[in-house]
């Protein structure tokens, strides 16, 4: 099994201390540290996202895994600075004002995360203005919400209009998600992309910041 | 024979005969302000009414909370511990000795003089109690991490003496026949861990309270939000009565599941919403909703969208229809 093997496997374990000495041990042996990114951190998450979704793994082993690939990431971002690597797009996450729910939401950003997109997480609780922005000032062109309860959801409707009147709709695409969130809500507030579980909300936003 | 909602509630839970499908009403749950834990989660149920404006603050082992009272529930505003392994050097458990239990029977002897089934809740059984204490996700962590197991298990084991403790004396000073502890197993979308993961960490605890309750003559009710179907048949094999569950669309599909398992388990209902808050118009729909559920056993409580008169017709058909049966 390749190195590069090696930390994804510990990675999708969890195990924050074997992807702690095999990283370095990886770029001592010559491999770039976009590599280690691409083909081992984030390779490993995607199939984390998979198993997640496919409910063959539970929350906490995919809380476990992101921790590592955090660890990972730590190690990685001085070298990948250096080669000048970008990450895959800028998003912000955020539960609407209201709500204080942040499981779902924390789930997403790391799933997010795992794709190589540099996620802003503005917390719970986000003011509709706020989103907006902190979309304009870190140039992020993916905005997403989150709302657990039927009485918080239709602040999602403000961050939307939020948008449209800062000039800034045809800019950003806007995610949502949560418990009371289907599609019809989806089209009915005019939001971009609505997606039942963190790993699918991954795999979208990954595709929209292609 | 003319049972009480009492008895009937009970008989239920025997297997015995019942004289009508028993309700939510058939229950008087005792949740007295003395516990500060109901304050906190936004729940005192006692004979005189609590201020909604003084839900939250510290509970009975200070995790500070704060009352939504548009979702009327509680979430923690903070944790007391980062780690697990702090929870024997930092975490004061309630002395159940230091309540005034005659006390709170005395001032509470109105409410309790009921021919209804005096219940009670612990609010946060096992893993949410961890929750409360380290945050979701260090929480969630520790159920899988070896480090953390062994520290948990010990927390939960204290737990479950605190908690048998506490039902005992409810029994014992107010009558209490029945007690649902609330554990959120569950997410939208399937369980939060893995069964293996139930098995190993929580059922143990919860098992042990079970066994107490039953030992007293009482009835076991699990609550757990989220879709939790999986967890079904280790609920029947644990020995809980009932669980009532979330009947959101897809998530826990309660007619399949009475259609699977209820030869083996009683399930709570909630019934459907109605397609009118007219009292005449709705009665037809009403009666058809209740004679549906009626050979089951299950019980049953509206759905928080009925009228005061259609509940009150609810439950008056629903005695009515058992008593022709």
């Amino acid at each position: 099994m390749s190195i590069l093997q090696d930390i994804s496997q510990a990675m999708q374990k969890g195990k924050a201390k074997q992807v702690k000495q095999l990283i370095p041990q990886a770029l001592e042996e010559g491999v770039s540290a976009n590599q280690i990114l691409e083909e081992a951190l984030l390779a490993g998450m995607s199939e984390v996202g998979k198993r997640f979704r496919d409910n063959e793994i539970f929350v906490p082993e995919v809380l476990v895994a992101a921790r590592a690939m955090n660890m990972g990431t730590e190690l990685l971002k001085p070298y990948l600075q250096q080669a000048g690597v970008e990450p895959k797009g800028k998003a912000v996450i955020g539960t609407v004002k209201g709500d204080l729910h942040d499981i779902g939401k924390n789930l997403v950003r790391m799933m997010m995360e795992g794709k190589g997109i540099e996620m802003i997480d503005l917390g719970v609780d986000v003011e509709p203005q706020t989103f907006i922005q902190s979309a304009i000032d870190n140039d992020c062109k993916l905005i997403c919400c989150s709302a657990l309860l039927t009485t918080t959801m239709n602040v999602i409707g403000d961050v939307v209009e939020c948008a449209k009147q800062a000039g800034i709709r045809d800019k950003v695409k806007i995610m949502i998600g949560g418990a009371p969130i289907n599609q019809q809500f989806c089209d009915t507030v005019g939001a971009d992309v609505y997606t039942p579980d963190a790993a699918t909300a991954a795999e979208a936003a990954a595709s929209l910041l292609a | 024979m003319m049972y009480t909602p009492k008895e009937n509630f009970i008989h239920f839970y025997h297997n015995d005969p019942v004289e009508w499908t028993p309700m939510a009403d058939d229950i008087c749950m005792f949740q007295p302000e003395e516990i500060n834990l109901y304050i906190a989660r936004g729940f005192v149920l006692q004979q005189e009414p609590f201020p909604v404006e003084k839900y939250g603050g510290p509970d009975w082992f200070g995790v500070e909370w704060t009352y939504d009272p548009v979702s009327r529930g509680s979430m923690e505003v903070s944790h007391p511990l980062s780690d697990i392994s702090e929870w024997e050097e930092k975490i004061v458990f309630p002395n159940l000795d230091d309540y005034d239990w005659e006390g709170i029977g005395k001032k509470n002897a109105a409410y309790l003089n009921t021919d209804k089934m005096v219940a009670t809740t612990i609010f946060s059984g096992f893993f949410e109690r961890l929750i409360s204490f380290v945050g979701f996700e260090n929480a969630a962590i520790a159920l899988i991490d070896e480090e953390q197991q062994e520290d948990v298990h010990k927390l939960f084991s204290r737990l479950a003496d605190l908690y048998i403790d506490y039902i005992r004396r409810f029994h014992e000073h107010y009558g209490a026949m029945h007690v649902c502890i609330h554990d959120d197993w569950g997410t939208q979308r399937g369980l939060t861990f893995s069964p293996d993961v139930h098995t190993e960490m929580i059922r143990p605890y919860i098992q042990r309270v079970i066994d107490a309750v039953h030992a007293m003559g009482m009835s076991y009710e699990q609550h757990s939000c989220g879709k939790v179907v999986q967890l079904i048949p280790a609920m029947i094999e644990m020995g809980v009565d009932t669980w009532l569950g979330q009947d959101l669309g897809d998530l826990n599909n309660k007619d399949a599941l009475i259609a699977e398992y209820g030869d083996q388990f009683k399930f709570g209902v909630t019934l459907p919403k109605l397609s009118t808050t007219d009292l005449e118009a709705s009665k037809p729909e009403i009666r058809a909703i209740v004679e549906k559920y009626a050979p089951k056993r299950v019980w049953t409580r509206c759905d928080r969208t009925y009228t005061p008169e259609q509940k009150a017709y609810t439950y008056a058909y629903t005695r009515e229809l058992g008593r022709k049966r």
